[in-house]
């Protein structure tokens, strides 16, 4: 009787194994799979287009995207009514394309009306990490006026870590430390007759940031501000404006204390102290192009 | 009833037979998964596709990496497909679109239903079939009845479907291209081969 006690025991604790080796295969049998995000994620974008105003942001383009972009800097708004807040005056313009070689290194080129400069850029992102993004640039500019200069003497460099990460949902922030060389910075006159002594080298440390809005608006603002010794008569910069995102445009309205487009420029060749409160009104229309990817 | 033999469970014969038949089925039952198993079938690069339509305009978002698993002996149907992976071909109107599907917060566009249509997995021939189940996408769920077809092979099975989707029946803000709005209405293509198990 013991014997078929035990075997009894035996057969049940069988049994009892069988079925809870089923168990796992019977749950996923009749329940979901477990959802798994897909191994490649875009990278997040801090600014919605590859500049904040003047300076350029962490974002960069897709591979295979254009970027076109028309940026008009007016002149004063303090000029009044009588020319239209800074619309009669000479505005700079540059008309600007960029191109995504891979998702995270991008080239551009543009034309600015002052000086006439043409400017080649180049952008790569270094890191991404844990909402955090660390890209270089790069942009060498040539200044095109008739004016006798030797072809060297016209250029200028400008290079910057950019250091760029979410705060939160809604609030970016970045920081740029710059160098930029004019190989040739001559000396200005000011309207008194004294010398302005003029700085082929600048140190500079940009600030940026975003507040997104809604979806679609965000508020934007940068400050150029130049460390050691610069040029006389020149001043730091600030901008700010309002970003309006619709279906692959981006519209950038601002105010700026430099009607620089460049950032080189912006940090050398500005004269308008953002204390003044002069500030010069202006817009930015980015427009992005799929290649065919 | 003389003569007839009564077996009662606690006789010696029937202890006998359920000790020797109890772990017999019972390793049966640990063998009838697999079984069921042949009759599952799962790939992870289906293609999936929406329409969007603008006036003067249209585009297409593409992802190859929609999952998909059919248990036929469970009759289960499970689709879902990581939004972030769907591209438009500008990168610029890809983020965009994450934005307008908060990828974020709702990363998945998903089905999970049952077929409704009895299906015969030893034809080649293809077969209209019909599925009723859970679509969910930007958090909102509704149940849906989406018509396909199953076509068997000795690679598995593969899965084509189409319906429209209504981005206000999700809570989906149609985007914008500058004044003009995406058409509610997006045509959705999937197309898939399950492979066995």
């Amino acid at each position: 009787m013991a014997k078929w006690s035990r075997q009894s025991k035996f057969a049940r604790v069988c049994f009892m194994m069988a079925m809870l080796t089923t168990l796992p295969f019977a749950s996923e049998a009749v329940g979901q799979m477990a959802r798994e995000r897909a191994a490649e994620q875009p990278a997040e974008e801090m600014f919605w287009s590859p500049a904040v105003i003047i300076l350029p942001s962490t974002t960069s383009l897709e591979a295979g995207d254009l970027d076109f972009t028309i940026y008009h800097a007016f002149g004063p708004v303090s000029s009044g009514f009588n020319n239209l807040f800074g619309l009669d005056a000479a505005a700079n313009i540059r008309f600007g394309l960029d191109y995504g070689l891979t998702d995270g290194i991008m080239l551009g080129l543009g034309r600015s009306r002052f000086r006439k400069v043409w400017d080649g850029r180049l952008k790569a992102r270094l890191a991404d990490l844990a909402g955090w993004q660390v890209a270089a640039f790069y942009s060498a500019a040539l200044e095109t006026p008739e004016d006798g200069r030797k072809t060297v003497d016209r250029l200028s460099y400008h290079g910057s870590l950019l250091v760029g990460g979410k705060v939160s949902d809604r609030l970016v922030v970045q920081v740029a430390p710059a160098f930029t060389r004019f190989v040739f910075a001559p000396d200005q006159l000011d309207p008194s007759g004294g010398v302005l002594i003029s700085q082929n080298n600048h140190v500079s440390v940009g600030t940026a940031t975003r507040y997104e809005l809604t979806s679609m608006v965000s508020l934007t603002a940068e400050y150029l501000a130049r460390v050691g010794n610069t040029s006389d008569g020149t001043s730091n910069v600030l901008s700010f404006g309002v970003d309006v995102e619709t279906g692959g445009h981006v519209f950038q309205m601002f105010f700026s204390s430099s009607q620089w487009t460049t950032p080189h420029h912006a940090i050398a060749w500005s004269r308008t102290p953002p204390s003044e409160m002069d500030f010069g009104w202006g817009f930015n229309v980015h427009r992005a192009f799929g290649t065919g990817r | 009833m003389p003569g007839r033999r009564v077996t009662s469970f606690s006789s010696p014969v029937m202890r006998s037979f359920l000790s020797i038949s109890l772990p017999v089925l019972s390793l049966l039952a640990s063998l009838a998964p697999a079984q069921s198993m042949g009759q599952a079938f799962f790939a992870d690069d289906g293609h999936v596709e929406f329409l969007s339509n603008v006036p003067l305009h249209s585009f297409v978002g593409v992802s190859d990496v929609l999952v998909g698993r059919i248990d036929l002996a469970e009759n289960t149907v499970d689709f879902y497909v990581d939004l972030n992976t769907l591209d438009t071909g500008i990168g610029k109107r890809d983020k965009d679109m994450r934005k307008t599907l908060k990828t974020d917060q709702y990363p998945f566009a998903e089905f999970f239903g049952a077929l409704q249509t009895a299906v015969d997995a030893t034809s080649t021939e293809p077969q209209e079939v019909e599925v009723v189940g859970d679509f969910s996408v930007h958090g909102i769920t509704r149940s849906l009845r989406i018509p396909g077809t199953l076509t068997f092979s000795e690679q598995g099975v593969r899965v084509q479907a189409s319906w429209i989707l209504n981005l206000k029946d999700y809570d989906i803000e149609p985007p914008r291209l500058l004044i003009i709005k995406v058409d509610e209405e997006q045509e959705i293509t999937m197309d898939i081969v399950l492979r066995p198990e």
